[in-house]
């Protein structure tokens, strides 16, 4: 989990992460891939193995829940045959298999995030971008959510997390806390940090 | 990759009124530049007639023998500016007076003496119906012995050419401005589709689509919008024709090669704008 203040770089290092942006001065390295040597025309083979999901879950509001996942495995030209079937079944793994024809906008905020994150695993990703994914949930979505999270890292995705929400940190003692103040890390909880 | 032609009417089926909207526009300004091409059409048209009308009149005298009269015609055929040749006697130019001007029926029928005399109506070659062919012809024949005098109607054809001239220049002019119009229009409706589409580009970016994945689509709906906006102007334009030839005047169809390379026009700018489009929108997502 990566938390610190806002405007502390949080955001700034999962776009640097997903080559969204691009490092003035050095180099980001992303499993294999460098941000200095990957060609623009390249990076969506990184975005293959490294999924993103946005606080507002950028969904497609004028789909179906399953539209909105089959879209997804569409465009990164899984077999058509497949596509119905491995929709559902990433619908399944989030636990939103129920509300599958569904349109986006009649869902709460909870379930669109548990969309995204299906729609996230849609490449089998080995990283999970995830840029504060319970910002814009309540109490209950957010544990559902986190829940989620961690039953995703036990099946061997590793995720990235920026949260600023203190009782997310709190009740996941167990995950790794980087914190960052003004672009820097400042703690690492499995690392010592400083030269 | 995909077929096209299915994605692309799924795609539609997805947004029918963005997609109905962007065909009405593109079909609006093709009509308003069928329309514009139209006019010029049959303005042109209206110029050809006038201009097959251009003719040289060589007035004989009446001393003339017919072996004279056969002479100056086989003169008159050898000039390439020459298309044909007409003899009118004196009998059937008095006939055609009586008919034109009937006003003067009773002063023809009481003449002792026909004094109209009889002609050679030159029809001028296709290329030569300008005021240098007419002068060309008219400088051959005038001072022949038996031609008593020539008649051209020098101002009307000056007049005429003129007239030509600044039609050709108006037309390309306005064309031009029309044609840029309409580009436009349809440039800034293809450009609305896709900026209306812009998060569905960002994800398909996000996830991992290539760039040529996420722009094919969009360029065969470029394609079927502007080939809809095409079809749907021209259609419009052909019943604007039918239903003035009905009810105001008659009206002449453009001929059907222009048809096609309008259509051709507007499929190709569909494609091209939305290309252009996409790829912006891929380049500010991701730079």
């Amino acid at each position: 989990m990566m938390t610190g203040h806002s405007g502390s770089g949080k955001s700034t290092v999962l776009k640097l992460a997903h080559m969204v942006d691009h490092p003035t001065l050095g180099d980001v390295y992303v499993n294999g891939f460098s941000s200095k040597r990957t060609a623009r025309r390249d990076i969506w083979k990184l975005r293959r193995q490294v999924g993103f999901i946005f606080q507002d879950f950028r969904l497609l509001p004028n789909r179906t829940v399953l539209e909105n996942v089959a879209f997804v495995l569409d465009v990164i030209n899984t077999p058509r045959k497949e596509i119905s079937s491995r929709a559902k079944a990433l619908l399944t793994q989030v636990g939103i298999e129920t509300k599958s024809n569904r349109m986006i906008e009649d869902l709460s905020g909870g379930e669109q995030q548990q969309v995204a994150i299906g729609r996230a695993l849609a490449s089998n990703p080995v990283l999970l971008l995830a840029d504060e994914p319970t910002g814009n949930l309540d109490s209950d979505s957010t544990k559902k959510i986190m829940d989620l999270f961690w039953s995703i890292n036990r099946s061997g995705t590793t995720i990235l997390m920026a949260t600023h929400d203190e009782n997310v940190v709190r009740d996941y003692p167990k995950a790794r806390l980087l914190e960052l103040n003004r672009g820097e890390l400042i703690k690492d909880s499995e690392h010592k940090v400083g030269y | 990759m995909r077929p096209l032609f299915r994605e692309t009417l799924a795609s539609v089926k997805r947004s029918p009124l963005l997609t109905g909207l962007s065909i009405s526009m593109i079909s609006l300004a093709l009509y308003i530049l069928g329309l514009f091409v139209l006019a010029v059409h049959n303005f042109y048209l209206a110029l050809d007639e006038m201009e097959e009308r251009i003719q040289v009149v060589a007035y004989i005298q009446d001393t003339a023998t017919p072996e004279h009269i056969l002479d100056l015609r086989r003169i008159l055929t050898s000039i390439p500016e020459v298309k044909g040749v007409e003899f009118v006697t004196k009998a059937e130019a008095l006939q055609r007076a009586n008919r034109e001007l009937p006003e003067f029926r009773d002063i023809f029928s009481n003449l002792e003496n026909n004094p109209l005399p009889a002609s050679l109506e030159i029809q001028l070659a296709p290329d030569s119906r300008t005021p240098e062919g007419t002068l060309n012809v008219v400088g051959t024949i005038s001072s022949h012995p038996i031609v008593e005098g020539v008649e051209y109607g020098q101002e009307w054809v000056d007049t005429f050419f003129a007239l030509s001239r600044i039609a050709g220049a108006a037309s390309l002019l306005f064309g031009a401005a029309f044609a840029v119009a309409a580009s436009l229009i349809i440039g800034t409706t293809m450009k609305i589709a896709v900026l209306a589409r812009k998060q569905e580009i960002e994800i398909m970016q996000l996830v991992g689509a290539r760039d040529r994945s996420i722009l094919f689509p969009f360029l065969a709906e470029g394609a079927f919008t502007g080939m809809s906006g095409g079809i749907l102007g021209t259609v419009l334009t052909y019943v604007t024709v039918k239903l003035m030839s009905q009810y105001v005047f008659t009206v002449n169809w453009i001929p059907n090669s222009w048809v096609l390379i309008g259509i051709a026009a507007t499929i190709t700018l569909g494609v091209i704008t939305s290309g252009f489009s996409v790829r912006r929108q891929l380049k500010e997502i991701s730079p």
